[in-house]
């Protein structure tokens, strides 16, 4: 996953995590153990993730499955880029 | 948990559950932090996002009622004491709803009477419900949306609400869409008694049967224009 890192730095960025940042990897869970990540949080993100790498992201993509964990919201990201 | 509620709200939580369990639920302790939320200018979703999901206005007679997971008599309550509410579908499907009040709230789960102020310009949102599968969707959003729009149309700059300090996630939720604390009370239930400490007017409050509720007038007059 090439975009692991890009993908880690919206997420901290958008969600000011901090030094949680560094303990974000791709098998962590997001939904549920970030707090900060609700439904006003998950806009930013998916508007952030389309602003940086360039992609449209529609209503019906946006599940719990790809918002799993970070290393599931970067395939997601990677698939829509090569899609 | 301690991270999110801090000590004292944990005390309270976990005394909560030991003297409801000794009482069998007989004494309950509750604890509200009372808020403000402007009315936004612009709308919180982007226009492109959530358009699948219709929101309506409806009355006490409308069906989808009947899939609300709140008590029959509650909601009869919040329509005699003339409360909105705005329901969500999706693709014809109950998603979600929110309640509005334009004037003072009698509340369902304590002795209390609300009254936001000044009453020209200030209303009371409660019970924003969204259905377990649409929480990472777009549904919270457009039922905000959509009721800063009914608001806004009837010249409300402010909405008040209370929310429980053991509801971490509602919590979080409201200090996102800009909510100011204007206080916070604790209720103490022990049979028909009701104690209330709170940290405004009145301050203190003991009752000993329906009937007798401290109000809260929140005033959001000191916190500017929006």
């Amino acid at each position: 996953m090439q975009h692991l890192e890009e993908v880690r730095n919206i997420l901290s960025d958008v969600l000011s995590l901090g030094e949680r940042k560094n303990q974000l990897k791709a098998d962590s869970i997001l939904l549920g153990n970030i707090p900060e990540l609700d439904s006003m949080a998950v806009v930013n993100v998916i508007t952030a993730l389309e602003d940086h790498f360039g992609i449209t992201v529609d209503d019906d993509e946006i599940s719990a499955e790809t918002f799993e964990t970070l290393g599931s919201l970067t395939r997601f990201v990677e698939q829509k880029l090569v899609g | 948990m301690l991270q999110q509620w801090g000590w004292f709200n944990l005390g309270l939580f976990i005394l909560n559950k030991f003297i409801a369990t000794l009482s069998k639920g007989s004494w309950r302790i509750y604890r509200y932090h009372f808020v403000a939320q402007p009315v936004p200018a612009e709308a919180l979703l982007p226009p492109r996002r959530g358009r699948n999901i219709e929101i309506r206005l409806i009355d006490e007679q409308d069906e989808v009622i009947g899939q609300f997971p709140r008590p029959a008599e509650a909601i009869k309550e919040r329509f005699r004491q003339g409360a909105k509410c705005l329901v969500a579908f999706k693709e014809g499907q109950f998603v979600g709803f929110l309640w509005l009040l334009l004037g003072s709230y009698q509340e369902d789960e304590v002795r209390a009477l609300y009254t936001p102020l000044p009453k020209e310009r200030t209303a009371w949102d409660f019970d924003v419900y969204v259905e377990p599968g649409s929480r990472l969707g777009f549904t919270f959003l457009r039922l905000w949306d959509e009721a800063n729009h009914f608001l806004k149309h009837h010249d409300i700059a402010w909405s008040c609400s209370r929310i429980s300090a053991f509801n971490a996630g509602s919590l979080s939720a409201h200090a996102r869409l800009g909510t100011v604390r204007l206080g916070s009370a604790i209720f103490f239930y022990a049979g028909r008694w009701q104690v209330t400490l709170a940290s405004l007017s009145p301050y203190f409050h003991l009752s000993s049967y329906p009937g007798s509720f401290p109000e809260f007038r929140l005033d959001t007059r000191k916190l500017g224009k929006t």
